[in-house]
């Protein structure tokens, strides 16, 4: 079946729309296509936040030293490669030697300037924490602690 | 013929802006559903209770005794258990935490049974001595086993065999609570 309109073909069952019907199908197709793929980029960059986000490695870290020192016995030298975190603190204007401070029994781990996290350990030592540096005197993305009885 | 046309056309662009507006609630509720998942898994704080418990009884049983012998300082010049055994000292421990709570995140408990046989000859197995340290309260919560209650305290409990001095048989059992709900759990 065919229908004809001022000598054009309207449509027959394999072309049912005009030229400019069918590029505003394209263009349809095409924005909606890049919509998918924008809403799904926004996603994956949300999963990908989340999953480095300041707050969790702060609360990573500072637990996972806390169980560190717990474990240690003195004297006793530990290094920790923290290089994600050092990139992370750069990031948000903190200095590399401030990111993780011992006061007491308690672990305090801040990446961002208002935030931190604290955790505390049963192990009655002297830790300390500072950031390993190299003959540059710049900093390796190691931090060293240092477990040493109480005076 | 030309009307059915038109309203052919007509038909679909309707059933398309529907099929786009069904689209989109869809897209949200997928996106919703995400960040919805995302933030509870990564809102809940990481439980390092059972590794922290461990850990101290680990600390206690090397303290408590060494080489598989137990320490001498646990026991008197009469070689009866010291009840002025202080577990926080000689273990080298502090329970002060950041938390507020006065009475403590954590309690420890060391019990030691008599495994050397009797005058029948048979091992009795009786509890000989018992030393505790840190908040005796939080023990009443390893009574409650059921996964709804995990914002009580988290309870481990090991046990070891040591000798005494004159080669007697202890069987040691250390119970280990730590609290930190506020830190650990959601």
């Amino acid at each position: 079946m065919k229908i004809k309109k001022r000598g054009k073909t309207l449509f027959t069952p394999f072309n049912f729309f005009t030229k400019s019907e069918k590029a505003e199908i394209l263009v349809e197709n095409i924005i909606f296509i890049l919509l998918n793929i924008i809403f799904i980029s926004i996603l994956i960059f949300f999963l990908f936040k989340q999953s480095s986000g300041a707050a969790l490695l702060e609360q990573t870290y500072s637990k996972q030293i806390a169980l560190m020192i717990d474990s240690a016995k003195p004297v006793m030298e530990i290094k920790l490669n923290m290089e994600k975190m050092q990139n992370i603190a750069e990031k948000n204007k903190v200095d590399f030697k401030e990111v993780v401070s011992i006061t007491g029994n308690a672990v305090n781990v801040k990446l961002s300037q208002k935030t931190g996290y604290e955790y505390s350990f049963f192990n009655d030592v002297e830790a300390k924490a500072f950031p390993e540096t190299d003959s540059e005197n710049e900093y390796t993305g190691i931090y060293v602690f240092t477990i040493n009885e109480k005076k | 013929m030309k009307k059915n046309n038109k309203m052919i056309i007509k038909n679909k662009l309707g059933a398309e802006k529907i099929i786009s507006i069904y689209w989109f609630a869809i897209l949200i509720i997928i996106a919703g559903a995400v960040v919805a998942m995302v933030s509870l898994f990564y809102g809940t704080p990481y439980d390092v209770r059972d590794a922290e418990a461990n850990i101290l009884i680990n600390k206690v049983s090397n303290c408590l005794s060494e080489n598989g012998k137990l320490n001498k300082e646990l026991f008197n010049e009469d070689k009866k258990f010291n009840e002025n055994y202080n577990l926080k000292e000689k273990c080298n421990l502090i329970f002060e935490t950041e938390f507020e709570n006065e009475r403590g995140e954590y309690f420890l408990e060391a019990d030691f049974y008599d495994l050397n046989d009797g005058p029948s000859g048979v091992s009795s197995g009786v509890k000989v001595f018992s030393i505790s340290e840190g908040n005796s309260n939080l023990y009443a919560d390893c009574k409650i086993e059921n996964e709804k209650y995990n914002k009580l305290s988290r309870c481990v409990d090991r046990e070891f065999y040591s000798l005494d001095s004159s080669n007697n048989i202890f069987k040691i059992k250390i119970t280990s609570v730590v609290r930190k709900t506020e830190k650990n759990v959601k």
